[in-house]
């Protein structure tokens, strides 16, 4: 039950539908021997938009990324860029850029020599690419490393020049593969800003492929989930956290507390549903007696102290369990709740908190409630 | 293998034991009934005539074969502590052993067979024997050269461009080419020609343009030859050509009209080598009139001891025996010359 | 010198990969395994080569330089030394020739294709030159198998003499050393990222460029070793041109067989191996050098 990605492009991004569309997939197909990688995916990007592929490895976001490159050709489908077709077109015909993983600095040259080699490679004198490579060894603050080899780089600088390498031809598109998968947490926190600061400064469409949802949120302006060759839902962060479309991307992106359940009732858009913590109320088009699950994420769950102030109404649904266990993450305390069955099958409950209440330890009783507007069904797999 | 030639050996040993007056008992000398012998690697020596020796006398021969320059070379540099018994080289080689020191007389040791060798198979007063006098002169092949060279001036007839391979200046058999080139050129019989050869460069020169290669590989050349990419070979010795005559191959050694050349086969005693009197009775055995003869059938070469019946296809009449004194004399600088005049392209 | 002369493989190997940073200038503990080979080397190479060296300077009542002179002053032994190079040169450039492309496909190749590819190119090592010569002959020989194909294909009308040419010496030469190259270019190979060349391509570079920018100067150090091992070997074979040319092709290695063997001329041999010796020096530090300034500069 996955929705049409194309059909989610329009539904989630509907404004961007004015947006000229700078990148074109369709119906892209790639099999390597009997595995099918790309199935019959479909992408659009909008010019100036940062889109991330996001997904577990195999999932065939790379593979995805070295077809639009030109690294690999596809089996079926169409890539248009800016509206000329270069399915066919061999990689250094393209004009698009890529960062790789591991940057793929050329190890015999120096910083500036990096810089300058696509230009050199498009027949510019050298002459004329000096101030090009000067120009882009100021934009990535790397002037006075000109003329060092690479291989004497720190990984935020490898980055940083790959980055500008592939800028230096101004490409008509950048792809970046696991950009920061090579630096450490904390320089690719501060790496992923400034990144994403900069490719907005030059105005470039680009394309991120990468495994780690938190850095799909900071860097993209729509982040498309892949799965086994197809791409499960493309939004924006927000959409696709707060209204996945389904388990897959509700799993992938964030965390949440999930409960199966039967739907017991089912009237006027709303569905109760019959959970081993109690009966949940969601809003749902869902047949009496499905299975499903219920899904919240943890912001959305609150103490029931906290909650005690709203109207008993019907649009808060309430749960009473146990505390298992107390994460302390700093900013914000994870609670983690008793469920029946919870170690046997994908049932799981969180609730997280500003701060950690009193009495809250484990084995300690508690109610949470949440508002059944932010309660998630999703039929079970 | 090691293990079992040796246990061969001593029962061996102790079959033959009672040949020999020995102080030691037999099982004890057992060890020691081996010697070591060098000498050329012909065919027919180890399985043939060392087999009948071996089998004659109970004892075993460990043999190496190789070039007479390289078995010079290790007896050399074993002097202080020899090895090797026996050596079987090239006369010229001797001479070089013989100034050396390297070699022991045969003179007055315990070879009765000496005596009835033939005067020019005992240089420098048996010094050393030659226990065959191989025969040497064109060898060609049968199936292209017809009818058989009857005289060395053939060689330079301009049909057989690129069809002919001497022996570099290095072997000892290339003095055949080099006497026939001086006998063309001066008209003298083979057996001066030797003192005359700086006379014959010039002529031999003159068979560049047939020469196709001047082999330091002869097994190789023989090759080419029997499968007649060459028609003349200067000149294998009847120890190869005639025993690849035997075996069918292609090729036969002619009998020119200014007679044949004795290649020299000679057999010495390593200077303070160990088991001197295994290597004496080895040197007397090969120049037995019985093992000679089986010598000159395995070898094709003329037997040396007077006593032995010659086998009759084997008569060479012409055989020229050379002074190989004067020729190790002078080889350094004929090899020089031939190297820059007749090799060089 | 003479050590390094000894072991340019491993030193060659090492810093084929590119842009080392600069070693600090204290001796590294690690330096210390090097030491068994350095005292095997100095037994069985060093002393010797001392001792030969020796022997090309001393004369009758002390000192000369006449071995040098009779080589160096020599138009005969000038041209032998002439051969000797030319047949390294042809043999280490053919060898790259043949072995550069070679290198490529087995270390691209995979699975099966890369265990045939590897048999192609070092069993030949285990086929001796003498057999392998009787082989030629029966390849090369007027009536042999290539002048036959020759005939049938009809590119020729008449046999062509092959046997003992210097082209058939080349290409024996080239058989016989080709595995020296392939391995030296492979190990570089092998290492490189496609990355690179991939990177290339999507800065627009073509195949050609790539190859010449990246793919050539990435590889270079293995084929300087390449270069400088087969020359090395070639330049000093004695075998293989004996077998193949004979005396017809003198190389320095054939004349110092000679000078020792037949003409029991000390003098003369090792004044032509000291010769030899020098220009092999030369070439692999001369290499050792290239190689390290690739390492630094690429291009």
């Amino acid at each position: 039950m996955t929705t049409m990605p194309s059909l989610a492009v329009e539904a989630t991004a509907p404004a961007r539908t004015s947006a000229p569309e700078h990148l074109v997939v369709s119906g892209a197909t790639k099999r390597f021997g009997a595995v099918t990688v790309l199935d019959d995916l479909s992408i659009s990007v909008a010019k100036g938009e940062f889109v991330s592929l996001l997904g577990p490895s195999g999932c065939g976001k790379t593979t995805l990324l070295r077809c639009v490159a030109g690294l690999l050709r596809l089996d079926r489908g169409r890539i248009l860029v800016a509206g000329a077709e270069i399915t066919r077109l061999p990689a250094h015909k393209r004009n698009i850029g890529v960062v790789f993983q591991n940057y793929a600095l050329f190890p015999h040259l120096t910083v500036a020599e990096n810089l300058g080699f696509g230009l050199r490679a498009q027949g510019v004198s050298r002459a004329e690419a000096a101030p090009r490579v000067a120009e882009a060894l100021a934009l990535v603050r790397m002037t006075e490393h000109a003329d060092k080899p690479v291989t004497a780089l720190s990984g935020g600088q490898q980055q940083r020049v790959a980055v500008a390498r592939a800028l230096a031809v101004r490409p008509s598109l950048l792809l970046l593969d696991e950009p920061f998968s090579a630096l450490d947490r904390k320089l690719r926190e501060v790496m992923q800003v400034e990144l994403k600061h900069l490719l907005r400064e030059v105005g470039i469409t680009a394309i991120f492929v990468t495994h780690d949802q938190e850095e799909a949120l900071v860097v993209s302006d729509r982040i498309a989930v892949m799965n086994a060759g197809r791409i499960e839902q493309l939004a924006d962060p927000a959409t696709l956290y707060g209204r996945p479309a389904s388990l897959y991307v509700l799993d992938f992106v964030g965390q949440s507390t999930r409960l199966t359940g039967q739907v017991m009732e089912s009237a006027e858009g709303e569905v109760t549903v019959d959970t081993p913590l109690g009966r949940v109320r969601a809003p749902g088009l869902f047949l009496s007696g499905s299975q499903v699950v219920v899904a919240v994420r943890p912001e959305a769950m609150m103490l029931d102290g906290v909650a005690a102030g709203m109207p008993p109404s019907a649009g808060i649904n309430r749960l009473t369990t146990r505390i298992r266990e107390v994460s302390f993450l700093g900013s914000r305390t994870l609670l983690h709740l008793e469920v029946p069955d919870s170690g046997t099958t994908v049932n799981r409950a969180l609730i997280e908190l500003p701060r950690l209440p009193e009495g809250a330890s484990p084995g300690n009783p508690v109610t949470v409630a949440f508002r059944a507007a932010d309660t998630m069904v999703f039929p079970a797999s | 293998m090691m293990h079992r030639s040796t246990r061969r050996t001593l029962l061996k040993g102790i079959a033959a034991g009672s040949a020999w007056s020995l102080a030691a008992p037999a099982i004890v000398r057992a060890a020691e009934r081996e010697i070591f012998v060098g000498g050329p690697a012909s065919p027919g020596l180890e399985d043939i005539l060392f087999k009948h020796i071996e089998r004659k006398h109970g004892f075993k021969i460990l043999f190496e074969g190789t070039n007479s320059l390289i078995n010079l070379e290790k007896i050399r540099s074993n002097r202080a502590r020899p090895t090797m018994t026996v050596t079987m080289m090239d006369d010229p080689v001797l001479v070089l052993a013989e100034r050396e020191g390297l070699i022991a007389p045969l003179r007055g040791l315990n070879i009765p067979n000496l005596a009835d060798l033939r005067p020019d198979a005992r240089p420098h007063d048996s010094m050393w024997a030659n226990w065959c006098f191989p025969a040497a002169s064109i060898s060609y092949n049968t199936d292209n050269v017809k009818p058989a060279p009857t005289s060395y001036a053939e060689c330079w007839d301009r049909k057989y461009r690129d069809k002919v391979i001497i022996i570099s200046m290095r072997i000892t058999q290339a003095v055949v080419p080099l006497l026939a080139a001086t006998h063309v050129a001066t008209g003298k019989p083979l057996a001066e020609c030797l003192r005359l050869a700086d006379e014959g460069f010039a002529k031999l020169r003159e068979l560049r343009p047939n020469i196709l290669q001047i082999t330091t590989n002869p097994p190789q050349a023989q090759q080419l030859h029997e499968s007649g990419e060459v028609d003349l070979y200067l000149s294998p010795d009847s120890r190869t050509t005639l025993f690849r005559k035997s075996r069918g191959a292609p090729v036969d050694l002619a009998r020119p009209r200014e007679g044949m050349v004795a290649m020299p086969a000679g057999v010495a005693l390593v200077k303070d080598g160990p088991n001197q009197e295994l290597g004496m009775t080895f040197i007397n055995e090969l120049l037995d009139p019985e093992t000679q003869a089986l010598a000159a059938r395995t070898f094709f070469s003329l037997p040396t001891n007077t006593k032995t019946a010659k086998p009759a296809d084997l008569d060479f009449p012409d055989l020229a025996v050379l002074d190989w004194e004067y020729f190790a004399d002078n080889r350094n600088r004929w090899i020089e010359r031939f190297e820059r005049e007749i090799a060089v392209r | 010198m003479s050590v390094s002369a000894a072991a340019p493989p491993a030193s060659s190997l090492s810093a084929a990969r590119a842009a080392l940073p600069q070693l600090p200038r204290r001796l590294d503990p690690l330096a210390l395994l090097a030491l068994p080979a350095l005292l095997f080397m100095a037994v069985v190479f060093l002393m010797p080569l001392l001792l030969l060296l020796w022997a090309s300077v001393r004369a009758e009542g002390g000192f000369s330089l006449a071995g040098y002179v009779r080589v160096l002053g020599d138009s005969y032994y000038i041209g032998v030394i002439g051969n000797s190079l030319r047949l390294g040169l042809v043999t280490a450039f053919g060898a790259l020739l043949l072995g550069y492309p070679a290198a490529f496909a087995l270390a691209r190749a995979r699975g099966y294709a890369q265990a045939i590819l590897f048999a192609l190119v070092f069993l030949p090592l285990t086929v001796s030159i003498i057999v392998k010569s009787f082989g030629w002959g029966i390849v090369l020989r007027r009536d042999g198998i290539l002048n036959w194909l020759l005939i049938s294909l009809g590119l020729i009308e008449r046999p062509l003499r092959m046997l003992f040419t210097e082209e058939s010496l080349y290409a024996g030469m080239i058989n016989v050393f080709l595995p020296f190259m392939v391995l030296p270019i492979y190990s570089v190979v092998r290492m490189l990222d496609p990355r690179l060349s991939e990177a290339a391509a999507t800065l627009g570079a073509s195949p050609l460029f790539r190859f010449l920018r990246i793919t050539l100067p990435l590889s270079l150090p293995g084929v300087v070793a390449g270069l400088s091992i087969v020359f090395s070997l070639a330049v000093a074979a004695y075998v293989t041109p004996s077998l193949l040319m004979g005396d017809r092709y003198m190389t320095m290695s054939m004349v110092m067989a000679k000078a020792f063997l037949n003409l029991r001329d000390w003098q003369l041999g090792s004044a032509m191996a000291a010769v030899l010796l020098a220009l092999a020096v030369a070439v692999v530090v001369g290499a050792g050098l290239l190689q390290r300034r690739l390492a630094r500069h690429g291009q």
